[in-house]
């Protein structure tokens, strides 16, 4: 904690926005939020599973603004091939003008850094949110940089955003705190690919925070990729509120990071309103990964649908809780959540707790969760064809992991990552392409 | 071919084959027939390697290799196919994907090239006509939403695609329709070679009567206990077995 609080004395002064009282008063109160609540700890029902004591330990310095001799090339490796997007780079917690692509950006979308927003006089004032969620809180106190988006009312944007976060092998721990505030208007549509991906062995954390808010009959389809380095901290707070007819399709992919935490916190508070989730999440080692999703049913008519799988290896954990919260007079709710996970190693555990909580009558809710191995009777269907065990092994994970890919509708982020997963499951053996017949 | 000496198997330790002997020629084809619970699918379990069954005495010799050293998947690329039973749903897995995959680990084990995507279809064109099969189920995941009939009729496309020397069918036709078994009949038919052996393990004579075997064996409490040519079939199907268990008593 004390860190926290030396780095925020340290550098108040240079922080974006550091000129502008209100948002000046906003990070001084936010730090004084964590320095009252300190960090969660193991008793917090939320936190049981998942200890950010060792954080308190690190001395991660605030990045600071670097220019890293990153060339156009060097992101050649991060881009999906054959999805033109429109791209915004930040390198260790920056953005990179010259890297990426947000000019000449159709009519009625905005798409800005974040830095240059906080210091503009006549900025719309940022959305803040949750001020009780203590890492929310520490974003909001360093926030260095990241994305300001909005669509006008019924304006379609063709081309998906991709934000790509780079962080880079450098001395010492380093702490980067992006935050993205996207709003549609009024029958608006949008796809947002966020994407933490590392340069090396970077002992990084990463502190972001999303804030949605989907307009009346808009539709958003958004990508959390979260490949950051086997050494990375991975903290991420994705908030989303919904308006009336709205329709919003989340992604999570988590596969890197030594310990990774999402929530997500979904309102539904207009009729008509719909939040699909896909999730997946491996780990490997001694990974720790956990995701939490918390679906607030306000309004009648409503629908949400999570579906999350985990694959664990070696000495990995995997943290899943999910809480559908219908609340009273909220009826004609339809609410859909699972959680399957898989098992590949006697080392590897997982922790999951599906919760529904109802206060209305009229409502259509299912849930589940299972933890499991891989099939026996499959397994030697496939070997008794002259499949090898790796490779039938391999294919029966790669088929688990695929349900959840195959739902994103952006097929290049799709099959890049399937030919990703196939790498990561087949250990010697090669996979020929898995899709070829497809 | 096929030689099985004494074989004594338990199953979470209960004996379930009691010294079983049975010798499979080339080319030849031996319907094995008896009551539920007489060791049948246990029988074909054992020769293509499935865990849990703990062969305690006798041995099983695959044109003279002991099949015990050999994995299921060598097994398969050795020429020993099994037409399961109950053929296993594997979602998410392309039932073409995946016996590219197998045909081309058997090809690669016997010295040959790898069948590319181009020419594995062109062969798959060829030999789904055999079973009628429809091509959407191709590219399906392996046997999910098929009918009983679909799943039985993908066996034996398989096996034609990957062409065994040994082939055992498990119950190949019980659930099946008239006209189902006539083309799952007429598809074995048509993989019938002097090079290729099979093993029918049947409950019903039936079968019989599409697929000609050349010896009928009566497998009854963990031996054979009879063994004639396709009449005794037709015996079994009028006298029922307890003849036979008596007589062999």
């Amino acid at each position: 904690m004390e860190n926290w609080l030396q780095q925020f004395a340290e550098h108040r002064e240079r922080l974006p926005g550091a000129q502008q009282p209100q948002i000046r008063a906003l990070r001084e109160e936010s730090i004084q939020r964590v320095a009252d609540a300190g960090l969660p700890t193991l008793r917090d029902e939320d936190w049981r599973y998942t200890s950010l004591q060792p954080l308190g330990r690190r001395e991660f310095k605030l990045s600071e603004a670097v220019s890293p001799s990153l060339e156009a090339a060097d992101l050649e490796a991060f881009r999906f091939p054959e999805l033109d997007t429109w791209q915004m780079v930040f390198v260790d917690g920056q953005f990179m003008p010259g890297l990426s692509k947000i000019e000449d950006l159709p009519d009625g979308v905005i798409v800005h850094d974040l830095a240059s927003w906080l210091v503009d006089e006549n900025r719309e004032a940022l959305m803040l949110r949750n001020e009780a969620n203590v890492l929310a809180s520490l974003n909001t106190a360093f926030m260095v940089d990241g994305a300001v988006i909005r669509t006008r009312e019924n304006v379609i944007v063709e081309k998906p955003l991709h934000l790509i976060f780079i962080t880079t092998a450098r001395e010492g721990s380093f702490m980067v705190v992006p935050r993205i505030d996207l709003r549609t208007g009024a029958n608006s549509e949008i796809r947002v690919v966020e994407n933490f991906v590392a340069m090396g062995a970077a002992q990084s954390l990463t502190n972001t925070l999303t804030n949605i808010v989907a307009g009346e009959n808009s539709r958003i389809e958004y990508y959390h990729l979260q490949e950051e380095s086997k050494e990375a901290w991975h903290l991420a707070n994705i908030f989303v509120d919904q308006k009336q007819d709205s329709r919003v399709i989340g992604h999570s992919v988590s596969l890197g990071a030594a310990l990774a935490r999402v929530d997500f916190h979904i309102n539904l508070d207009a009729a008509g309103g719909e939040n699909i989730l896909n999730g997946l999440y491996m780990g490997k080692d001694r990974q720790h990964t956990d995701h939490h999703i918390l679906i607030e049913h306000l309004s009648p008519h409503t629908r949400s649908e999570q579906r999350f799988k985990g694959i664990m290896d070696g000495a990995s954990r995997g943290v899943f809780n999910g809480k559908v919260v219908v609340h009273e007079g909220a009826q004609k709710i339809e609410a859909v959540q699972s959680n399957r996970n898989l098992l590949l190693s006697d080392q590897a555990e997982v922790d999951t707790k599906p919760e529904l909580e109802i206060y209305a009558d009229d409502v259509k809710c299912a849930h589940g969760a299972t933890v499991g191995q891989l099939n026996e009777d499959e397994l030697f269907y496939l070997r008794s064809r002259g499949i090898g065990e790796e490779k039938a092994r391999a294919l029966l994970t790669w088929a688990f992991a695929d349900d959840v890919i195959s739902r994103m509708a952006l097929d290049p982020i799709r099959q890049t990552l399937e030919k990703k997963l196939a790498g990561e499951f087949s250990r010697t053996e090669q996979f020929d392409d898995i899709r070829d017949l497809v | 071919m096929l030689e099985i000496n004494n074989l004594h198997v338990t199953v979470d330790g209960k004996e379930i084959l009691k010294g079983l002997d049975l010798i499979v020629n080339k080319g030849e084809i031996h319907a094995i027939m008896g009551p539920n619970g007489s060791g049948k699918s246990t029988l074909a379990y054992v020769l293509s390697g499935k865990e849990g069954y703990e062969v305690t005495a006798g041995n099983l010799l695959f044109e003279g290799k002991d099949l015990l050293e050999f994995s299921p998947e060598e097994r398969a690329r050795e020429g020993i196919f099994l037409a399961f039973q109950y053929p296993v749903e594997i979602p998410g897995v392309n039932n073409a994907y995946m016996l590219k995959a197998a045909l081309n680990a058997q090809r690669k084990h016997r010295g040959l090239e790898e069948l590319d995507a181009m020419e594995f279809m062109a062969l798959v064109k060829e030999k789904v006509k055999l079973v009628q099969l429809k091509d959407d189920l191709l590219q399906r995941s392996v046997n999910e939403g098929f009918s009983g009939g679909e799943k039985k009729r993908n066996e034996i496309f398989q096996m034609a695609v990957l062409e065994p020397k040994l082939a055992i069918l498990d119950e190949t036709d019980s659930g099946l329709d008239i006209d189902a078994l006539k083309i799952v009949a007429e598809g074995v038919n048509a993989l019938r070679s002097p090079e290729r052996s099979m093993i029918m393990i049947t409950h019903y004579q039936r079968l019989l009567n599409y697929i000609e075997p050349d010896f009928v064996h009566v497998l009854a409490d963990g031996r054979i206990i009879k063994s004639g040519g396709k009449d005794l079939a037709l015996e079994l199907e009028k006298r029922g077995y307890d003849w036979v268990r008596e007589e062999a008593a």
